[in-house]
Parts: structure tokens; sequence; C-alpha cells
């Protein structure tokens, strides 16, 4: 099949030659060429002139003598013979073949919703009589052909766009292969790419694009916007795609990126795309237990996860419990997490960084979605407010999964309740001009539980953020964001009338970002910036309910911190197979007051060793921490198709999640690190070795690393988390190693596709510090919750027709650590358990099986209709796998332990979406 | 706005998503047992009774290892011994030691040797709880159970943490009455005496669970409905006449967490909103090996105690067991040494017309849930 032209350019060329006469009061002008012609005018009119004319009549020579005055018409009127037209907007000259731009707008012209973004159209109207690209073998030429050659790369830069929605595509590779230089386009679609002079194939990848190969011809600095189309065919002889080109030619490690249409295409608990649970299916990434809440990154702890969302921070990132992500998958864009390479401009968690990204919009007509589930109800609406100016996107999301908690098994202590959630996404980009573009980003979730009439809870995210780009200069870009974050939530038990209570937690924080980005040459790329942040948390209001309630009404001080972070990134191109990134990150953390603590005289503190109370004013440093943080990387490529990288990070944490449990529930608290509660710390060294195989079809790759973690919190038994004046006293400062090797082959593209991982690592944890009497495990290592030694995953989709696919999920891993009792005693009249050591032992292996058939009847783009039909089924082979265990103490002498699985059995479901 | 496309998405997910419940058995669990439990509080105005013990293995179907010939007593802090003495009881082996009527105002601990190996608690304070004001009981006709509870208040505001415990009898009858037997030595159909009846019967349990509480965060010391027992429709405790004598006791802010850990890693924990189960150390420990582990908490006090009795017809939901019957008439007859080697019993006899009506054992004779030993305070005169 011949190649259809995907590609549109808007291709502005900058620069001319000088050639003309001239007699005062009077324009003589003998047969000049358009570049003098273009001074010529600025200098006459002040109007810049914008020529298009076609190739290979670059010979459109004009002759003029008149006045000043006449100039421009005589100008017009020379031209019209020639057959082309003299149109003016604004400040802007413009000399077309055949019809001209109107230069006055039409009267019905905002009511039609179109641009008035000037610049915009004229370099538009160019590309339509000039560089509009009809076939891939067309030469673009960037910068002035005629300027004196210069020395030096030349400085290419532009969007990458969805040539049907208009909007900017992340994430997607550009490049050329020899010398070997490989950019990608950040979340902007902007790309910038230091190019030598000369003629190359410049090509584009993206995952589910079209790939294109445009030819350029390079004499200067120049602009290019490229138009790409969503893949609708797998192509045969793909030589190289997106993510290997990253992967191979980029020095991020353990970065990955999960475009929205490969998550809808998992096979999920019922049929729902979920974004936070493929998370899970990537190597490195583990959880408590499926349908929980939370995920560890290569050993670390759930609470050392930065997840964002458009720039803010989301602390409880699901619904149920766990059950569902926040997050609208008809707004997501892409999701991207850093394992290992975190950028400097990220810091206040140790483990990992999971962007979740929406999507701006589709900028050229309004569009929509709405879905009726058996779980969920969503609408979504985008498009242009004002044409190529503003877009906007929404997203809501309801539920009335009341039945869902009765069909759970009574022990997953979800029976009998109800729950509602729903979550809204906003998004707004404005376009101001070339170089400014403004963006608007609102989120909120929320869920209301109660699992008895007298019990309920309800949490809630709230998330806004403003973010303004500018392009100072060529090379140089700058993104300022503020926004403000919020998560509260309230528990309430009022089932005895004396006990009556509500408690309340809030975060909230404020913050600040700049970060600027600047080519400096082709060897140097510059990223630098600063973080602020201010933290303000309620960690406890109980508030008695009813008026017989006898509760003390109490109420924990507010913490107060604020963090600034400077940072500063090379990515140096040493040379064209060694590239190194430096990094730097310097972090300034303190507790603020109003605040009074207490000073103890030893590690173990208690009522008893209290040596000195302090009080600290209003806006007071509590306690300074600073520190550095170093993101390095390298990487060498050993040919085209291996490439070895290494890295080292460290990173600190300002704030703790307080939870006694194994998993992240939605009432766990949130601490800031005082006097008495140091920040957390880590570091991570790892290494890795990437290889194309199979003609450049499969991505192999080995990662391996070793972390270590200081000043984690664990906590002495029998402590109490909520509403507790001195949880000081009751935590215990924990240290963890992890290591290990995952190992990853990924097919992306063709008939057969998805990846096959194996991941074996290890995370230890103890008690830090040295003591008369340890609290856990003696002192003694043991194995975190999320140990899972053995991890075996595989995402797979055949496709056998365009039609007809076949998905196909597998997981395997080793059955977390529990502690569990090892003895029993006959105590107050019943036995007691006595337990073993820390997570001594483990519960059964976990496997599951799930499996879709996709069905798409009809892929005709002329159709109004578009059906999809989805049916799967989860858990295939019924495998029962352990969710808890349990012991129980009323059933005679002998104490027997039970597991419980929630989804013991096949789950099938259908997905029927139909779009007109 | 011309161009809006709308999607529709169904989902429908056939959900059979059954939790199921499966034996736990984990391997090579390296049990430890053997260790010494001691319990026993001293109390004022009571006999302190200590059980010595040692800790088994999960799957053990020992009930106690009761542990026999220590010596033990209990000391104040000037060192004056109260010496306990071993008693028998069935298996049940108990230190007795006359406490009654020591001076509150001092602290004391107990003391336990078990061969060479001496056990001490720490010194504790005689705590006097307030009365119990009184113990009521809900019924839930939705869910068909009732639930005793007990409120009491320290106007003085200072117990703020409490533990119970209870003793409870019952009266229970059998769903048949009979004065019928049959011999099955003589093949023949008996009367019995009214005083040998199988109707009238009783039973005797104490709490097992952990019943404590606190009041701390509330600005009066009132413990108010604090949920002590409950009961479904089926339990033989609400059939005729139940009885319960509540003991409450104040015990300190370090014994309540001990206690209040110890609840928690009993109930059905490993969920994994679950805190992690951790061992508090109690107040015990070992003299000759501190790195030994002994199992315990040791409190003092003078205790508070209430009787209540709760008839089967105010708490209204006892529902009677289905009883299957066998009637052996001349068109249908069976012989007797058939039907009571089956385990039926004889409730009615008619020798004229050959006809007898046999039921199930546990519906005729009260004794298979019960005895016939009526407790001394039993409030009415059946026999």
């Amino acid at each position: 099949m011949k190649r259809i032209i995907l590609i549109t350019i808007a291709f502005a060329v900058i620069g001319c030659n000088v050639c003309y006469s001239q007699t005062p009061g009077r324009v003589s002008l003998e047969k000049i060429q358009m570049d003098s012609l273009r001074k010529e005018v600025f200098r006459i009119t002040g109007l810049e002139l914008f020529y298009s004319v076609d190739k290979g009549e670059d010979t459109l020579f004009v002759t003029l003598n008149t006045t000043y005055e006449n100039f421009l018409k005589e100008l017009s009127s020379q031209l019209i013979k020639k057959e082309y037209t003299l149109s003016q907007i604004g400040n802007s000259l413009f000399i077309l073949k055949g019809v001209g731009i109107m230069p006055n707008l039409p009267d019905n012209y905002f009511t039609e919703e179109k641009s008035a973004d000037i610049t915009q159209e004229h370099l538009r109207a160019l590309s339509s009589t000039d560089n509009t690209a009809r076939s891939e073998n067309k030469l673009y030429k960037i910068g002035d052909p005629n300027a004196t050659p210069g020395t030096g790369r030349a400085l290419l830069r532009g969007y990458v766009k969805n040539i049907e929605t208009g909007e900017p595509m992340a994430g997607v590779s550009v490049f050329i292969e020899r010398p070997h230089t490989v950019v990608t386009t950040d979340v902007f679609g902007f790309y910038r790419i230091m190019l030598p002079r000369g003629n190359y194939d410049l090509q584009l990848k993206g995952y589910g694009l079209e790939d294109s190969k445009l030819m350029v011809e390079v004499y200067g600095d120049g602009e290019l916007d490229v138009m790409m189309k969503d893949k609708v065919y797998p192509l045969k002889g793909i030589v190289l795609t997106a993510e290997s080109t990253q992967k191979m030619r980029s020095t991020q490690m353990g970065l990955e990126r999960i475009r929205i249409d490969r998550i809808k295409h998992v096979p999920a608990a019922f049929g729902e795309a979920d974004v936070m649970k493929i998370v899970l299916t990537l190597p490195g990434v583990k959880s408590v237990g499926e349908s929980s809440g939370g995920f560890n990154v290569r050993g670390g702890a759930t609470d050392q996860n930065l997840i964002l969302f458009n720039e803010g921070t989301i602390y409880n990132p699901t619904h149920l419990f766990g059950l569902f992500s926040a997050f609208n998958p008809d707004v997501v864009n892409d999701i991207e997490l850093y394992k290992s390479t975190i950028p400097a401009k990220y810091g206040g968690r140790i483990s990992s960084v999971l962007e979740i990204n929406s999507r701006n919009g589709n900028s050229n007509k309004i569009t929509g979605s709405a879905g009726l589930g058996l779980l969920t109800s969503k609408f979504h609406l985008e498009g242009p407010i004002v044409k190529d100016k503003t877009n906007f996107i929404a997203g809501l999301r309801t539920t009335y999964s009341n039945w869902i908690l009765g069909v759970l098994p009574p022990e997953s202590g979800y029976k009998d309740g109800s729950a509602t959630f729903q979550d809204l996404t906003l998004g707004v980009s404005h376009k101001v001009n070339n170089k400014n573009t403004l963006y608007l980003y609102g989120y909120y979730s929320g869920d209301g539980f109660k699992f008895s009439p007298d019990t309920s809870f309800n949490y809630q995210n709230m998330n806004i953020s403003f973010k303004w780009r500018n392009i100072i200069s060529d090379k140089h870009n700058l993104v300022i964001s503020t926004g403000y974050d919020q998560y509260s939530y309230k528990t309430e038990e009022k089932g005895n009338p004396v006990n009556a209570y509500n408690m309340k937690f809030n975060i909230k924080q404020l913050y600040f970002k700049t970060n600027f980005n600047w080519l400096m040459d082709e060897k140097h790329s510059i990223n630098y910036g600063a973080n602020a942040l201010y933290y303000n948390l309620t960690p406890g209001v109980l508030t008695p309910v009813g008026p017989e309630s006898l509760l003390i009404p109490k109420r924990l001080n507010d913490e107060n911190a604020a963090e600034l972070a400077f940072y500063i990134s090379d990515t140096w191109n040493i040379l064209d197979k060694l590239s190194i990134d430096l990094g730097l990150r310097y972090t300034f953390y303190t507790a603020l007051g109003p605040l009074s603590y207490y000073k103890y005289a030893s590690e173990d503190r208690n009522e008893t060793n209290i040596t000195e109370t302090v009080d600290v004013g209003k806006g007071g440093i509590v306690k300074p921490y600073h520190g550095p943080e170093f993101r390095v990387s390298a990487r060498y490529s050993v040919t085209d198709d291996i490439s070895v990288k290494a890295g080292f990070n460290s990173m600190r944490q300002n704030i703790h999640m307080l939870s006694n449990t194994s998993a992240v529930s939605p009432t766990d608290i949130w601490k800031l690190s005082d006097a008495n509660i140091e920040p957390q710390k880590g570091w991570q060294a790892a290494f890795g070795i990437y290889r194309n195989a199979l003609g450049r079809r499969v991505e192999l790759s080995l990662e391996g690393y070793y972390k270590e973690m200081n000043d984690y919190l664990d906590y002495k038994g029998g402590a109490i988390l909520n509403m507790n004046e001195h949880i000081e006293r009751d935590v215990l400062k924990t240290q963890g190693r992890a290591y290990g090797v995952e190992l990853l082959a990924k097919k992306p593209l063709g008939k057969l596709n998805g990846w096959v991982s194996y991941t074996y690592s290890k995370t230890m944890l103890k008690e830090s510090g040295v003591k008369d009497v340890y609290s856990i495990n003696d002192g003694n290592w043991y194995s975190a919750s999320y140990d899972k030694p053995h991890d075996f995953k595989l995402i797979g989709n055949y496709k056998f027709t365009q039609r007809f696919s076949i998905s196909l999920n597998v997981d395997y891993s080793t059955g977390r650590p529990v502690t569990i009792p090892i003895s029993k005693y006959y105590y107050g009249d019943g036995y007691r358990l006595y337990y073993s050591d820390r997570n001594a032992y483990r519960i059964p292996d976990y496997f599951r099986m799930d499996f879709a058939v996709n069905i798409e009847p009809s892929h005709n783009l002329t159709l109004w209709t578009h059906s999809t039909i989805t049916f799967g089924v989860y858990n295939i082979t019924g495998r029962k796998n352990a969710f808890s265990v349990y012991y129980d103490t009323n059933n005679g002498t002998k104490i027997q332990g039970y597991k419980l699985s929630i989804f013991g059995a096949p789950i099938p479901y259908i997905n029927y979406n139909i779009k007109f | 706005m011309k161009n809006i496309y709308i999607g529709i998405v169904l989902t429908i997910s056939l959900i059979v998503a059954k939790g199921c419940i499966t034996p736990f058995e984990p391997e090579e669990i390296k049990a430890i047992d053997n260790m010494i439990v001691i319990e026993g509080n001293i109390l004022q105005n009571d006999l302190t009774r200590v059980m010595v013990s040692r800790s088994l293995a999960l799957n053990s179907e020992n009930v106690i290892d009761y542990i026999s010939k220590a010596t033990v007593w209990v000391e104040n802090q000037n060192g004056v011994k109260y010496m306990g003495y071993e008693t028998k009881q069935g298996k049940k082996i108990e230190y007795q030691i006359n406490t009654i009527g020591i001076n509150p105002a001092l602290k004391y601990k107990l003391c336990v040797n078990i061969g060479s190996k001496k056990y001490e608690s720490d010194l504790v304070p005689v705590l006097t709880s307030p009365p119990i004001d009184s113990i009521g009981f809900t019924t839930n006709p939705s869910k068909k159970s009732v639930t005793f509870y007990v409120n009491t208040h320290d106007p003085e505001n200072k117990t703020k943490y409490y533990k119970w415990n209870y003793k409870e009898d019952w009266e229970f009858k059998s769903e048949y009455m009979t004065l019928l037997e049959y011999d099955p030595n003589t093949k023949s159909v008996k009367d019995i005496l009214w005083e040998k009846n199988k109707y009238h019967c009783w039973n005797s349990g104490v709490s097992t669970s952990i019943l404590i509480a606190t009041t701390s965060n509330l600005n009066q010391d009132v413990v108010y409905q604090k949920e002590i027992a409950s009961m479904g429709s089926s339990n033989l405790r609400i059939n005729y006449l139940y009885s319960m004598e509540l003991i409450q006791m104040a015990i300190t802010k370090e014994a309540y967490n001990y206690w209040e850990n110890i609840r928690k890693n009993s109930d059905k924990i490993g969920g994994i909103f679950a805190p992690q189960p951790s061992e508090i150390k109690g107040n015990l420990r070992c003299i000759n090996n501190s790195e030994e582990k002994v199992l315990g908490y040791i409190s003092a006090g003078i205790v508070s105690k209430k009787r209540i009795f709760a008839k089967a017809e105010d708490i209204n939901i006892y529902e009677s067991p289905s009883c299957q019957s066998i009637l052996s008439s001349p068109e249908n007859p069976i012989p007797m040494e058939s039907l009571f080697a089956t385990g039926l019993e004889i409730v009615y006899y008619s020798e004229p017309e050959n006809t007898s009506l046999w039921v199930e054992k546990k519906c005729v004779d009260c004794r298979v849930f019960g005895t016939k030993i009526k407790p001394w305070f039993w409030p009415n005169d059946h026999i």
C-alpha cells in the first residue's frame, strides 16, 4: 500500500539577502528578488513581508518605479499580473499565489469560532501554498538557503501535533540517524533539536502514531511543526519505535511511559480501564494485594511515591479503598513512572515519581463521550472555545456502586456498606501567542462510605493549578506553575451516643515552581529552576456529635512547614556514543511555628525523659533540614542497538505517612518532619543494558538496582496513630535496603504486541539505631510487607485482523510476607495468640490470568457510528488468591488459620462502546 | 457546536465475585511453646486465683497445659508475703491466695517460683472500681440478636480504664417434656420421677472476650452501653432464664494498653487494613533469665459485682430448633429397639393403641446441652 501522506508542515523562512537600489522620494526597484523586496518593503512601509512562491519559480522579480505613497498599490498590481496577490493583515504583508488572504475579517468570523491568531494564520497560509507536504519525499528547507553558510549546528524547533485533534503529542521521538541525535517532545508537544547543516531524514515516532520521515535541508535555525496521524494499521517493517529509540538514546533509566490507548486494552476487573492498575503491570512495581490502593516501587514504601496529576500532588489516588483509580480514563493522556533516574526537577519523595497528564482537548471540534457502566457513569466533553487559541477538556465520573459492596464477601469489610464516589477533571489551555501559553487545571475526587447507619467516612482530593509557558528565545524556554492541593477526610462514629464523635484530617499545600530549559549548544542541554512549597496540616480535630456525647473536643496543633529547592541539571552529549546527565538538587526544609515541642534525653522517647519544652512563635523556624540530592546518569552506546547505562540518585522526603497497616488506607495520617522526626532519605544506584533485537522489533532490557532508605517510620506495638499529640514517642526509626534485577522484553508494535517481565528483588527493613530493647524483631532485618522476590508479568495482545484482537494478562508473584501466630495460650478465659517475628511467614503465591477479546466491527472512518465490543474474564483460572489471612480463636482448642480471597472465581465482563 | 461526538460505553460485568475462605496452613512453622503464662489479679475483696500454664502450639489439641507444684505468693511493697495454696478442680489447677482485706494503700506484686525459676510482676497499685450502675439488653429484631450492655460511671472521674469479666448461668427447657424412658435392657418403656426430669436444665459459662473500655477522651467518666455479650436467636442462653454476674475492675493505662493489644491480636486480623500484629510485653519477668518471655499482666484492685436475670419472654427472640419425630402406630409399626438405636427418644406411649411418638434426643433430653445441677442462687423452684 502506498503510504498516505499524513504530514502537514508549517514552515517559516527567516533571513534574506540584500540587493536593491533607490532614489529619495521615489522607490525604484529593478528586477529585485523576493528577499530583497522584503527588506525594501520593511524599510518603506514598516510592514513585514511574507512570501511564498512555487518551487522553481523563485525567479519572481519585481520592477517598480513609483512614489512612497503608491508603493503598495503599485506592487500589488505588479503581482496580480504575475498571478500573485498581495494581502495585508495587521502589520504583515503576504505575497501568495492565486487568491490572497482576506485582509478584513468577515462579519461572522468570530461566531464561526475561528482563530484570530494572525501569526498562526499566516504561517498556515504559507504552508498551504508552498510547503504542504504531499509526499514524504519532499524536501523541507530549514533556514535561508541563500544565507552565507554558517558554522556549527542549526537549531530546529517546533510542535508535534495530532492531525485530527490538534492536540500536542508528548513523548514523540524526533531524531536523525547519522550523526545520531534524538530529542523527545515535552508535554506541550514541543521539541528542539540541534542539527548539523546539510541533508537529513528527520524521523518522528510515537506510540500509537504513524511513523514519519521528512527530508530536511538545514541551512540555519528554523521552525517546523509536524502533524502526525494516529496509527490505524500496524505497519510492517517498522525499523525503530519511539520507545526503543528513547530507551537506546536517552540517559534516562527506569522510565515507563504508557499512553491511555494501551491502558484501555488491558483487561481489568469489572472492565473499567484503570490508570493506576497499569502501573502494577510494570516491572519493579508491586502492591500489597489486589484491590488495595498504593504501590511499591523498587522496594519503596507506598508513601514514597510522588503522584502528580497536572502538577498537583494527589495524596489518595484511588476510589473505593483502592478498587478503582481516581482518574477518568477519558481525560488522561498518558502516565509516566520514574523508577530510577528521577529528573532533578522532581523532589519530595524518595522512591518514585508517577506523573499523570491529562489531555489538552481537541482543538478542531467539540467532541465528547458518555459512558454507562454497571459501576460508573461518565461523561466528558472537549474542544476549542476559541479555535486554535483556547481549548478545554472536562470529565465527570460518578458511581452507583453500592451493589458491588453487597457481592463482596463479608470478611472483606466492605459488605453491608454503601459507597459513592465521583471525580471531576477540568483543563483549559489558552495560547496567548506563539511564545506564551496559559494552562488552568482543576481536579476533584471524593468518596463517601457508610459501613452501618452509624459509621461513615468520606475523603476528598482537591487540586487547582495554573501554568504559564513562555518561549524566551530560540533556545530557552520557561514554565512557571503555581497551585493548591488539598486532601481531607472525616470519619464519623455515632453508634453510642455518649461516645459519638467525628474526626477530621486535612492537608493543604501551596506551591510555586519555575523550570527553565536551555539548549546551550549541541552538547549541553540545561534544565534549572526552583520549587517552593508550603505545607499546612491539620492532623486531627475530634468533635463530639449529638447533644449526649461526652467526648472532649480535641484539636491537635496545626503543622506548618516550608520547603525550598533549587536544581540544575545538564544533559551533556560528550560523544555521539556517550552522554551523561548531571543533576543536583538542594533542598531546604523547616517546620514552622507556632509550635511547642519536647526535647528528650534519648532516642527512646517517653514522658519520663523530657528534658526541655521549646516554644516556637508564629512563623518561627522549628528545626531546619537541608541537603543535596544527586541525580547522575550516563549512557554509552556500544552499537546502535546496544547501550549500557548507569545512574545514581539520592532523594529526601519531608512528609511521612503514619500507617501501621500493610496497605494504604484513606484514613492514614500524614506527618511533617519536625524537631523530633527527621526527613526520610534514600539513594539508589542502578545499571542497565538495553538491546534491540529481531530487527529492532523487540526491545530487551536488564536493569539492576541497589537502594537504601533511612529514617522511614515504623511504630511501637499498640501505638495509636490517630489524635496522638506525641507521635514521636510511638514511632520507630527504620532503615531499609532493597535490591533487584528486572528483565523486560517488549514488543510495542505488530500483530503480537505487549511485554513480558521477570523481576527478582528483595526488600528488607530493620529498626535502626543502637538500643537496649528493640520493639520489632529484636532489631534484626525483616522482609517488608510488599517483599515478593519472584515476579513474572505478561501483558499481551494479538491482532488476528484489524477488527479482532485478543489480550492476555498473566501475573505471578511470590506471596507477600505476613506475621502469623505461632503459639497459643489460655488467658482471660479464652485462647490468645502469640505472634511470630514481623513478616516471618508468607501467604501462598499469587497467580492470575485475565483474558479479553476486542472486536471492532467497523473501521471505516466515514461511518458515523463506531462501536467496539470487549468481553473478557478477570482471573480466568479462578485461582483463590489469598487477600488476607486470619485465625479463628473461637472454634475449639485447635486454632485454624484461614485465607480469604476476594476475586476467588472467574469474573466475566462485557464492555460495549458506541460512538456516533 | 455542530460537531458533537458522543460515545456510549456500556459495561456489563457478570459479577460472581464470590469471596471464599479456605484453610491456611503455612509451611514450616517454627512454633514457640512452653512460654510461661501467669494469670491472676490481686483482689482486695475476693480470693486471688492464680493460674500458671505453658503456651501451646497452635494445632495442639491440648486444652491448657497447667503447671502444678509452683510456689505462688503475693508480696506487698514492704515485703509482707501472702502465700498461696494449690487447688485442683478436675484438670484445672489453681493457686488461691487469701488477699481479702489487704491494705489498698500499698502496692503489691505476684511472685511465682517454678522449680528454680523465679518469676514476678511489677508492683501494682490497688485500684477501686466504682459500682456498676446497670446491666441491660437491647434486641435487634431484624438481625434476631440480643446484646447485653453495662452502664457505669465514676463520679470522681478517676477510673478512666475499665475491664470486665462475667460468669453466666442459664436455665433452659427441652422442646418436649416427657416422664417416659425406654430401657434398652428390658426393651420396655418405664416411667421416671419428676425429680429426674430431662426438661429443666442449667448450664454455665464465663466471658471469653476481652472486655475493656476507656473514658479517657470523655469529659465525664461515663461508660454508656458498653457491649459485653451478644447472642443469636437460637442461643439456649435465652431459652428460658439467663443470669449474668458481671465483675468490674479498674485498671491502669498500661494494663489497658496490654489488653487492648491482645484484643486486637485475637480479633480476626490479617487483613491488609488491619494493623500489623505486634507483641506488647506484660509486667511479668523471669528474675533468673531476663531474656525469657513471660506472658501476662497482673493488676490489683477492689472489684465491684452485679448480677442480673433476664427472662426469655422479655428478650423474646428465641426460636426453637426443628425436631424430627416419628410416630410408630399399628398402620406403621416400627420396632422400638431400632428407633432407640437410631438415637431417638420416646415422648409418648399408649400401650393399648400400640402407638408411640419418638423424637431426636436433643429435643427431649436437656442434658445434651447442660446439667441438672441448679445454681444455689437460682430464683425459682424448678428441679
